[in-house]
């Protein structure tokens, strides 16, 4: 029997979550997608869209210089991730809107226009609160052990929210923790794909990743 | 628009409704083709204008059918051609069916005397097209969006059915005809909004539209339609318009009391009314974010389910009251 037909080899199948013989399908994820931090690469093993299995690793990101600019640009990138992958169109094409006139302007966040509306809209909004409601809840120890920023705990709409504030006033971040890239693949094993993408844009994994290069070099 | 040749409808006893000859059907999917267009150009403003370009989204659609129409078709290995192919093409046929039975003014082309059944038939047969799209590309993003869309499926589907029966109560009748002409002097969306509401979301949702376009995520780089190109996916994408341009047609004998209405003609205000009901949809999509697959199922059946079946309860009693 042809076990690899067109050169693929079949799916085998295995016990999914309720015990059920589900194929397992391999997928590999990154290392560049949209929404995506760029250069992780998670390889999957997916029972119909639920993660079973994974392995993390980056390829390396070269740490481009940066502004003030770029960081307010950065953090508004993320949030244009969350609310795209939860999604929501017209509030992501808003936020788009607001950091493409971030890098054009230069200006503070104060004085960037909508951002104030945008804000308000996406605390407002009821069903993107029920949608991220209760998504991968971290607790303080949680995150220590996983060595994420401490604004990580919470659960996916609190990091969205904290997200909105840091884009909101501007803050820059650069005390954040060394992140590394197996604890990730903890993070969103058992959830569906979709759910995964969520977790891992509202963990602002942008800013992470170069500190993670910056160490590796920094040993190398 | 001319008196169209009529022929006696042998089928439905005192039906409201004449069947015409036919040949009218490519005049009604010409008008559902039209709805499809007119649709995709105000998605396309929309477009536009939520990203703050410069104006001119309404001629979007007609560049990406040329992009489409010119692009080369690509297939992934050992795709199941036939039922993919049936699949994307497929929604189309359903949409035009879905029309079949809805009567514009007092003309219909098929008079059937269980015309809700035929439009539910026609909604549930979209499960099988959408999810052979997705299983048939033989891709692991395009089977993922499958799922997504069972999943939704699960939730919206039974709402949707139990919306369609509070109307066909108090009409006492499955003939569509029959339900538009019951509502004389007061719209079943008026007195049944619970209904009229959970029909819409679920218009949306066998559209693939809006808060259920999960199962076309841009997560899974188009779901479904991952690996759907040139004129597959034109096809494709023509098929979500005319289901949401056939499920807004289909509101207007069910809830918005078919051709009723002051001045202009029968045909006219169906058109008019479909064309509102259209333009809700459409603009609905940009303004709320996906309802998850995997959470949907709860809110369908622990909030849409019983909401809808006390709405037909109510309007049960109301209808064994009045008679």
């Amino acid at each position: 029997m042809d076990m690899s037909p067109g050169g693929i080899p079949l799916a085998e199948g295995g016990e999914d979550r309720d015990g059920l013989q589900l194929d397992v399908l391999k997928v590999r994820l990154g290392p560049v997608l949209p929404h995506w931090p760029a250069g992780l690469v998670l390889h999957c093993a997916l029972q119909g869209d639920v993660v079973t299995e994974v392995r993390a690793e980056v390829l390396d990101a070269g740490d481009e210089g940066r502004d003030d600019a770029d960081a307010l640009a950065r953090a508004l990138d993320n949030l244009v991730s969350v609310l795209a992958l939860a999604g929501w169109e017209g509030a992501a094409a808003q936020a788009r809107r607001i950091r493409d006139a971030a890098l054009e302007t230069g200006d503070r966040p104060e004085d960037l226009e909508g951002l104030e509306r945008l804000r308000r809209r996406v605390r407002r909004s009821w069903t993107l609160r029920w949608s991220l409601r209760g998504l991968r809840p971290l607790t303080e120890e949680e995150v220590r052990h996983h060595g994420l920023p401490p604004d990580a705990v919470g659960d996916t709409y609190d990091r969205l929210i904290r997200m909105m504030d840091r884009a909101a006033t501007g803050t820059r971040q650069d005390d954040r923790p060394v992140f590394r890239v197996e604890h990730l693949a903890l993070l969103v094993i058992g959830l569906d794909l979709a759910a995964a993408r969520l977790v891992l844009a509202s963990l602002d994994v942008h800013e992470l990743q170069a500190d993670h290069t910056q160490h590796e070099v920094a040993h190398g | 628009m001319g008196e169209p040749l009529l022929v006696q409808s042998p089928g439905v006893p005192g039906s409201p409704v004449v069947t015409v000859a036919p040949g009218w059907a490519f005049a009604a999917v010409a008008v559902l083709g039209a709805l499809v267009v007119v649709a995709a150009m105000l998605d396309g403003a929309l477009s536009a204008r939520s990203a703050g370009g410069p104006a001119g989204g309404a001629a979007r659609p007609f560049g990406e059918v040329a992009r489409l129409m010119r692009q080369r078709r690509r297939t992934t290995v050992q795709a199941d051609s036939l039922l993919w192919r049936i699949g994307g093409a497929g929604l189309l046929v359903a949409a035009a069916l879905m029309v079949a039975v809805v009567p514009l003014g007092r003309w219909t082309i098929f008079d059937l005397d269980v015309g809700v059944m035929w439009f539910n038939a026609m909604d549930v047969m979209v499960w099988a097209l959408v999810w052979l799209t997705g299983w048939g590309a033989n891709s692991a993003y395009s089977l993922v969006g499958g799922y997504r869309f069972l999943a939704h499926g699960l939730g919206y589907e039974l709402p949707l059915m139990f919306a369609l029966v509070a109307p066909a109560i108090a009409a006492q009748s499955l003939n569509v005809g029959k339900v538009a002409a019951a509502q004389e002097g007061l719209w079943f969306a008026v007195w049944m909004p619970v209904a009229f509401l959970v029909y819409l979301l679920g218009v949306a949702a066998f559209s693939v539209w809006g808060p259920f376009a999960p199962a076309l995520g841009s997560d899974v780089a188009g779901g479904v339609r991952a690996e759907l190109s040139g004129v597959d996916r034109l096809v494709f994408e023509a098929g979500r318009y005319a289901l949401l341009a056939a499920g807004a047609a289909f509101s207007v004998p069910m809830f918005l009391g078919g051709g009723a209405g002051p001045v202009l003609p029968d045909w006219a205000w169906v058109l008019l009314k479909t064309l509102a009901v259209l333009w809700l949809l459409v603009w609905l999509r940009r303004r709320l974010p996906a309802f998850r697959p995997d959470m949907f199922l709860e809110v369908g059946w622990l909030v849409l389910l019983p909401a809808v079946l006390v709405q037909d309860l109510l309007v049960a009693v109301l209808a064994v009251w009045r008679t």
